[in-house]
């Protein structure tokens, strides 16, 4: 074929040719003027996720102390070792070096690290509270360890063990929670009163814009956003008493168990320990699995707050509850009596009183103060279950106390109801009222709820107890009161002061169970129990109210495998109250009781 | 002597294309600006020197290459040609590795990448061959030109440089059309090649297929040739999934990733998608010489070479990008003037093959830098940094010069 006869080719392939090639072009300036032109705001969005960084400033968090202004927890400088996981991911021998400058498992260092992902630039926490000569050497050959950096942090110190319970402590964000956006790195509330009032003395973080560059390198600050700068945490002011808190401590040494005290008229709670204790500042950095599975391990169960998550049958402590049910309804008067042998045969068992000789013929006034358990067979099987829990609940117990605390066992007060589901219609017999009655079997309370119960007698009405007093904020000096608030019982005072005359018995009456503990200064109405505990010893309860007239503190103590309430719980609780008495009228006071010993009269010595 | 179209004595200067001379060189200019911007990024100005060097040995290139004759290209091609198919062989045994490929050979200090002059000595030995078969075009022309062919794109794409590979088949396509080959070998050629699509769309392509086939009887072909053909398509199409098994991860990756850029948004597509956001927060006016985010604070990959299209978007603008896309244009304008003008047969096919060779990089990597093509790894012809590459282009464009400042002689 003759290539020339093709005469149209040679005439127009430059033609082709070149609208071929600006044809090309224009596509190309079409796309052009779409991104450049038209998506523009959207590309420029990116480009500015690309370099700019927003980093968090971590607020202060506020500071807690006690009643009496003293610090509880407090800041304490110290150094955080970070890393940016985006820049780590392309250099891997960062890690290697690392683990042996820090003599950490490499493969643990990798896990900090890549918690949040290893495609980001939110700094993950490696360590904290770095020790000087590690920061030292690190600083010195920072240059050979891209990705890694130093934050100045606070750590929060807890320099009192008996009051770790109620402060709680802080932990790390987190994933879930930790907000992409703002990168933060600090410590948050997780536990006790660091988590309830994690919106008090956490703080807001602020946010300062960085502008990065490819490697994650900080090149300066970005202009176009404007710094936000942190909110400091306010202040806690608690009512808890330290000194007070701390003898309880000093008290329950060597025992298991919880300590409750409370101010009756507003809720203010004074004390409030478990034992044992824990050390607080292992919660500050990233714990170690061993140091965790060791707590949790522990036998005496350290991490429980006893004071409102123990579990314990209120035994004795009980009575008063039925008492009182009792005389509301109308089965109890003053000429009701029971004739204590020792015991009651109910059915085809023998319900003992913890006193095999008997009690003979008991008053209600005896029945308290000898703790005869007859007397309340009989009436509390008269009396039945619905009766006695719906008083109960009405005077605080059975229900949450709602204390401001993250966590609380809100007890168990069985109805009838509740025995039908548990142990079918006819599954349950008169013997399980009577052992209720006395605060055995199905009844559990917590420490805290029987020292609200306690105060509940002695005022008429069931507070809410208050571990936080105010918040203060030192930057406006604002402060916060937390809200007092009480439900009152609509139990007729001559109840109430049957109540407390059998409590006062208790103490000051010879024969009465804490007849031991009585005290010259002021009049202690109290009640010694004994909770039967299937998996051991006996535990040890005692609850009371001072003084008698004017009642300023009520206390309930519980000692796990204690034995008996009188020997066990009621000196720790009456110390306790006398300590508290000492503190508020410090110095001499005129005597409530007719001291054992008399004065030698001033006139005599003269003449003599 | 010189003569013009009326038979008068003229200058031979006056027949010099000076606005193509002033296109390319304000190219050179973009591009030591450009690159001076990336070096500002990275704090090292040492590619801006070399780039600067290039320019000047390349202008002295240009000038040269401008004032040779076609007869010396004529006598000098199958040299150049064998001498280029040398270099390829050198470098599969003592290449350097780079990029997943043995691509660059060391001579005396500098690094060479020998496909860049391939392409050239390509385009001068296939003109030379087609120059001389005159007017005849058919199969025998056909096995000759891809006897020249076969040899340096399979040298090329066994590096492995698929990107390379694809000018010698863009270029072989283009020469033989400027050449004027008619119509149906086309069809008989591509029509395997293109079946080899058919799993990327059965009905589309499998239909344009056929179109083709019934093109070719009114061509004049006989139906027993035609049966040929159809079965060879069917053979391409079995074919194609075996092919695709042969390509490296990285080109296949490269591939699928052009399909979808946000699938893989921190491996192969992250070149291209921060491409497009220098592209696309330049505007209209640009971020300003040396104050582009994405170039200055180094997330453009591949800034001074792949991608400086994209920080000329970024710091230039729609301004910007729309100048070099014009400038593009006029080197296609004169390119295809020249070529179309120039009496000798064999340095027409030669500045055509030329001008297709720069706008085919330009395209292919513009469209790269936009996300609209796979990333390959062709450069911006006189804008990217490379000294191989760059010298090419100048000869190629003293070349097309060459071919309007001798057209009147045959």
């Amino acid at each position: 074929m003759i290539r020339s006869e093709n005469r149209w080719w040679f005439e127009y392939r430059r033609i082709v040719f070149t609208t071929l090639c600006i044809l090309f072009l224009l596509v190309l300036e079409l796309r052009l003027f779409s991104i450049q032109l038209i998506n523009r705001p959207d590309f420029l969005k990116k480009a500015e996720a690309n370099r700019v960084r927003a980093i968090a400033i971590e607020p202060t968090r506020g500071k807690i102390f006690d009643k009496n202004g003293l610090l509880l927890v407090e800041n304490r400088p110290a150094y955080t070792l970070y890393a940016h996981p985006w820049t780590i991911k392309r250099n891997s021998e960062t890690i290697h070096k690392l683990s042996k400058i820090l003599e950490m498992d490499s493969l643990e260092i990798k896990k900090r690290v890549g918690r949040y992902g290893w495609n980001t630039f939110q700094p993950a926490v490696i360590q904290r509270d770095v020790n000087f000569n590690t920061l030292a050497h690190l600083e010195t050959i920072k240059i050979g360890l891209p990705g890694i950096a130093f934050g100045f942090e606070s750590k929060r110190s807890y320099p009192f063990p008996e009051a770790v319970h109620v402060l709680g402590y802080v932990g790390e964000l987190d994933r879930s929670s930790a907000s992409k956006k703002s990168g933060r790195i600090g410590l948050v509330g997780k536990h006790g009163l660091e988590l309830v009032y994690e919106k008090w003395i956490g703080g807001e973080p602020g946010i300062e814009y960085f502008q990065v560059d490819v490697s994650g390198k900080t090149v300066g600050r970005a202009d176009e956003s404007v710094t936000l700068y942190p909110t400091n945490g306010w202040d806690l002011h608690l009512n808890i008493d330290s000194q007070l808190q701390r003898f309880a401590f000093e008290l329950m040494e060597g025992k298991t168990g919880g300590v409750v005290a409370i101010d009756p008229r507003n809720g203010a709670v004074l004390t409030m320990l478990s034992v044992p204790s824990y050390d607080p500042s292992i919660f500050a950095g990233v714990m170690p699995q061993k140091v965790w599975d060791e707590l949790i391990d522990d036998p005496g169960h350290p991490l429980l707050n006893r004071a409102v998550q123990g579990r314990y049958p209120p035994g004795s402590t009980f009575k008063m509850a039925v008492l009182g049910a009792a005389i509301e309804a109308g089965i109890v008067n003053n000429s009701s009596r029971a004739v204590c042998n020792g015991g009651l045969q109910i059915g085809n068992r023998f319900f003992k009183c913890w006193n095999a000789a008997g009690h003979g013929s008991v008053s209600w006034r005896e029945a308290i103060q000898q703790s005869c358990d007859v007397f309340f067979y009989e009436y509390g099987m008269q009396l039945g279950l619905d009766k006695i829990a719906d008083f109960g609940n009405r005077m605080g117990l059975g229900e949450k106390t709602e204390i401001d605390f993250n966590v609380e066992f809100g007890g168990l007060l069985p109805a009838e109801k509740y025995m039908n589901e548990r142990f079918g219609e006819n599954g349950w017999t008169r013997g399980h009222i009577a052992n209720i009655s006395i605060g055995q079997g199905e009844v559990l309370v917590t420490p805290m709820q029987l020292a609200v119960h306690t105060a509940s007698i002695a005022t008429g009405k069931v507070i809410t107890p208050r571990i936080t007093n105010f918040m203060f904020n030192p930057e406006t000096e604002e402060i916060i009161f937390t809200n007092i608030e009480s439900i009152p019982t609509n139990i007729p005072n001559k109840i109430l002061r049957k109540m407390r005359e059998g409590m006062r018995m208790v103490v000051n009456e010879p024969k009465g169970t804490a007849f031991h503990q009585r005290r010259d200064e002021f009049i202690v109405a109290g009640k010694t129990g004994t909770a039967q505990n299937p998996h051991g010893e006996d535990h040890a309860l005692f609850v009371a109210f001072a003084p008698f007239e004017d009642p300023l503190i009520a206390v309930a103590v519980v000692v796990e495998h204690g034995e008996h309430g009188s020997t066990a719980a009621a000196p720790i609780a009456v110390k306790l109250i006398e300590r508290y008495m000492h503190d508020l009228f410090p110095g001499p006071r005129p005597l409530k009781r007719k001291p054992v010993t008399k004065p030698v009269e001033v006139d005599s010595l003269a003449i003599g | 002597m010189l003569l013009d179209d009326s038979g008068n004595r003229i200058s031979r200067f006056k027949e010099l294309n000076g606005k193509l001379l002033l296109t390319i060189l304000l190219l050179l200019g973009i591009s030591l600006a450009l690159i001076y911007s990336a070096g500002n990024a990275r704090e090292d100005y040492s590619h801006f020197n070399k780039q600067l060097v290039f320019v000047c040995i390349g202008i002295v290139v240009l000038f040269g290459a401008m004032y040779i004759p076609p007869r010396m290209y004529y006598a000098l091609a199958y040299l150049a040609y064998g001498f280029s198919i040398l270099l390829l062989i050198l470098v599969l045994f003592s290449g350097v590795f780079g990029l997943g490929a043995k691509r660059w050979i060391i001579i005396g200090g500098f690094t060479l990448q020998p496909s860049e002059p391939a392409k050239l000595a390509f385009i001068l030995a296939v003109s030379r061959l087609m120059a001389d078969w005159r007017d005849y075009a058919g199969w025998k022309l056909i096995g000759a030109f891809a006897m020249l062919a076969l040899p340096v794109t399979l040298l090329v794409l066994i590096q492995p440089d698929l990107g390379t590979s694809t000018v010698f088949v863009i270029l072989s396509a283009a020469l033989l059309a400027w050449f004027g080959l008619p119509i149906k070998y086309y069809l008989v050629m591509l029509l395997p090649v293109f079946s080899m699509l058919y799993h990327l769309s059965p009905a589309i392509i499998g239909s344009i297929a056929l179109v083709g086939l019934v093109w070719l009887k009114r061509t004049g072909m006989n139906w027993v040739w035609i049966a040929c053909i159809a079965i060879v398509c069917g053979f391409a199409t079995m074919a194609a999934p075996v092919a695709w098994d042969q390509l490296e991860p990285y080109q296949k990756k490269r591939l699928t990733t052009f399909m979808n850029p946000g699938a893989d948004p921190l491996g192969s597509g992250y070149q291209v998608i921060q491409s497009q956001v220098a592209i696309g927060s330049g505007g209209f006016t640009g971020m300003g010489y040396l104050k582009g985010a994405q170039t200055q604070l180094r997330f453009l990959p591949e800034q001074h070479t792949d991608f400086i299209f994209s920080l000329a978007g970024e710091e230039f603008g729609f301004i910007g990008t729309s100048l070099i896309l014009f400038l593009y244009s006029l080197i296609g304008w004169f390119g295809f003037r020249a070529a179309a003008l120039i009496k000798n047969q064999f340095m027409s096919l030669v500045a055509a093959g030329m001008t297709v060779m720069i706008l085919y990089h330009s395209v292919i990597n513009i469209g790269m830098t936009l996300g609209n093509l796979p990333v390959t790894g062709l450069p911006l012809p006189f804008l990217s940094y490379g000294g191989s590459f760059m010298l090419s282009c100048l000869l190629a464009a003293g070349m097309i010069l060459s071919a309007s400042l001798y057209r009147r002689e045959y």
